[in-house]
């Protein structure tokens, strides 16, 4: 976890003071970025994420005076954009609106056999798999985007996650069961 | 069972970095027109004193960079105009003064 500089200090104590210009600087430097993260984390669009993102940096301004430099601003901004996405997620219906032939088929294949190219990449599939792993409890969908997205061995997410090997290789085991089921009956309609 | 685990794992490692390859790209993650400076607006009126009464008015506002530039000339201001409501309404001006002075708080 990157840890909070004198710049952010600074920062967040000018945004605490109701510092206007220091509103305006944060939110120029980290709206790009939350937008960023939250594209390459979900399989919301464009729109959904710079929205979701647009919230984030509002939400973090209003609390900043909970900032308490243990991270880095940036860490602390992912982490809102985390528990905004969550609640997107959650609020909507569970089941993916759109599903084409593709992407149906890819859900069928899923367990059962690596996936063609041409259906891997459908929109819609990721759409329905980023959904699925978001609405896994916090713990269990880290765990997955850190090991399948980010690329992360059982160690390092162990440490990242301050838990041990074995508690990770479980949540993984449980998030995996999980996405099975959900992905098998949303290809059943 | 060994083979399903795999393909479901590398499945799901394809289709989640499918995204992520893309909206790498800086063409794929540049914030849709106008986003930024609605949000720069958003974020300012977040950061904005709202319901904070005195905070909020401009009195308060002048009051309080007068008391830092030239903070004599404030108090004899303030004093002047507390000695100017008195002399217009007499002790009723500062009757509110008595409950409070009164009171067990």
């Amino acid at each position: 976890m990157a840890q909070a500089d004198d710049g952010d200090l600074r920062l967040a104590a000018a945004v605490a003071a109701g510092d206007q210009a220091a509103a305006r600087r944060l939110c120029e430097r980290y709206l790009p970025r939350v937008f960023g993260y939250i594209l390459r984390r979900t399989g919301l669009g464009p729109d959904t994420a710079a929205e979701l993102a647009q919230e984030t940096v509002v939400a973090a301004l209003r609390s900043i005076q909970h900032y308490g430099g243990r991270s880095s601003l940036d860490t602390w901004l992912c982490a809102l954009a985390r528990h905004k996405v969550a609640d997107h997620y959650r609020r909507e219906s569970r089941r993916p609106a759109s599903l084409d032939d593709l992407a149906l088929r890819g859900l069928e294949l899923f367990d059962q056999a690596p996936l063609p190219q041409e259906v891997a990449e459908r929109d819609e599939l990721a759409e329905a798999v980023h959904r699925a792993v978001w609405l896994l409890p916090p713990a269990q969908r880290d765990a997955v985007l850190g090991k399948y997205l980010d690329g992360l061995s059982l160690a390092e997410l162990a440490r990242e996650m301050g838990r041990t090997e074995k508690a990770v290789e479980s949540l993984l085991s449980r998030a995996r069961a999980t996405l099975r089921r959900m992905l098998a009956a949303w290809a059943e309609g | 069972m060994s083979t399903r685990r795999t393909d479901f794992e590398l499945n799901l490692t394809t289709v989640l970095r499918a995204r992520d390859r893309r909206a790498a790209d800086p063409t794929g993650a540049t914030l849709p027109a106008g986003v930024l400076e609605a949000a720069v607006e958003a974020c300012l009126a977040a950061v904005r004193p709202r319901d904070r009464w005195p905070e909020n008015t401009r009195l308060y506002a002048v009051l309080r960079a007068q008391l830092g530039e030239r903070p004599y000339r404030a108090f004899l201001a303030v004093g002047a105009a507390a000695a100017a409501l008195f002399a217009v309404l007499g002790p009723r001006a500062l009757s509110w003064l008595d409950p409070l002075l009164r009171s067990p708080f």
